[in-house]
């Protein structure tokens, strides 16, 4: 099985994917494993916690604590899903959860861990939050070192 | 075993540098997974806008037009080389119009289930404008995309 599977090609070592939680991000995420497998690269499973966008929002301290803890939940829902997929797949995997701005953070960590690639959905959410986060794989694009696998 | 998880892959080029980089990145993608690889070229003459008050305009728009096919030709021309080395079949496509519009139609019309394109190509307003086309493919494509980036986006952080 993958185990014995003969990696020839290591172009690619470290592969970020991106993840919100989304079905459109798991789909992408399928994807990306599938990719990372054919170069028996590392996964690294990123989710941001959008500090920005709560930053805008005027709130009482109590109710971002409580958000938080939400999101963080999230997060680790969200990054074990992929980094669960990630290790069926016979790949190595490491769950990553950032806070501040989505494209910067994983822009910044991708640089720092020497990324080979980005991978992203091209978000699928509702509304304004799906443009939001539409723009979030575009600005990974226009600001990315290494290569970049948009799935839709 | 079958790893494959792509069998019709085109890449957009331009024949600048970054677009080779690219090519690279195809020909590596399309060997591993036994895909057919289109090299892909858009000619944009309409792009040129040319009023066409002199007949002289309509000549020169007939050479600019020329140019740009064996432009094109000269760009795919190098992926089939670049397939030949390392056993990749590849076809070569030349479009003309709207660059991002021809490139997502064709995906959905040739099957395609990775588009792979540079982000820079050339220099001054064309890198500009090619950035752009990179940028309409992700934005309309219901295929996935790799760009891939020819210099270092962020130089000073």
């Amino acid at each position: 099985m993958e185990g014995s599977t003969k990696i020839k090609d290591k172009t690619y070592r470290q592969i970020l994917i991106a993840t919100d939680g989304s079905k459109a991000a798991e789909d992408a995420a399928y994807l990306g494993i599938k990719f990372a497998r054919q170069y028996g690269a590392k996964v690294y499973a990123v989710y941001v916690i959008n500090v920005t966008a709560y930053d805008s929002i005027i709130m009482d301290e109590s109710w971002t604590i409580d958000e938080c803890e939400e999101c963080e939940k999230k997060g680790h829902k969200a990054t074990a899903s992929v980094g669960d997929k990630a290790k069926f797949a016979g790949l190595e995997a490491e769950s990553v959860i950032l806070k501040g701005d989505p494209a910067e953070k994983i822009l910044d960590f991708a640089d720092e861990r020497g990324i080979d690639m980005i991978i992203v959905g091209s978000l699928g959410k509702s509304g304004i939050e799906h443009f939001a986060l539409g723009s979030v794989s575009e600005k990974i694009v226009r600001h990315a070192n290494v290569p970049v696998l948009i799935v839709r | 075993m079958d790893d494959s998880i792509f069998n019709n892959i085109m890449v957009a080029t331009d024949g600048s540098e970054i677009a080779r980089k690219a090519v690279d990145s195809a020909i590596n993608i399309a060997k591993l997974n036994k895909a057919k690889l289109y090299a892909v070229n858009v000619i944009a003459p309409g792009e040129t806008k040319v009023t066409l008050h002199d007949p002289r305009d309509i000549k020169w728009k007939k050479a600019m037009k020329d140019h740009l096919e064996t432009q094109g030709k000269e760009a795919t021309a190098y992926v089939e080389t670049a397939g030949k080395i390392e056993d990749v079949t590849v076809e070569s496509v030349i479009l003309e119009g709207n660059p991002a519009e021809q490139i997502v139609d064709f995906a959905e019309r040739s099957d395609i289930d990775l588009i792979i394109m540079g982000t820079l190509g050339k220099s001054g307003i064309q890198r500009f404008l090619l950035g752009s086309v990179a940028e309409n493919v992700i934005r309309h494509s219901k295929k996935p995309v790799l760009v891939i980036r020819g210099e270092t986006a962020r130089k000073n952080k």
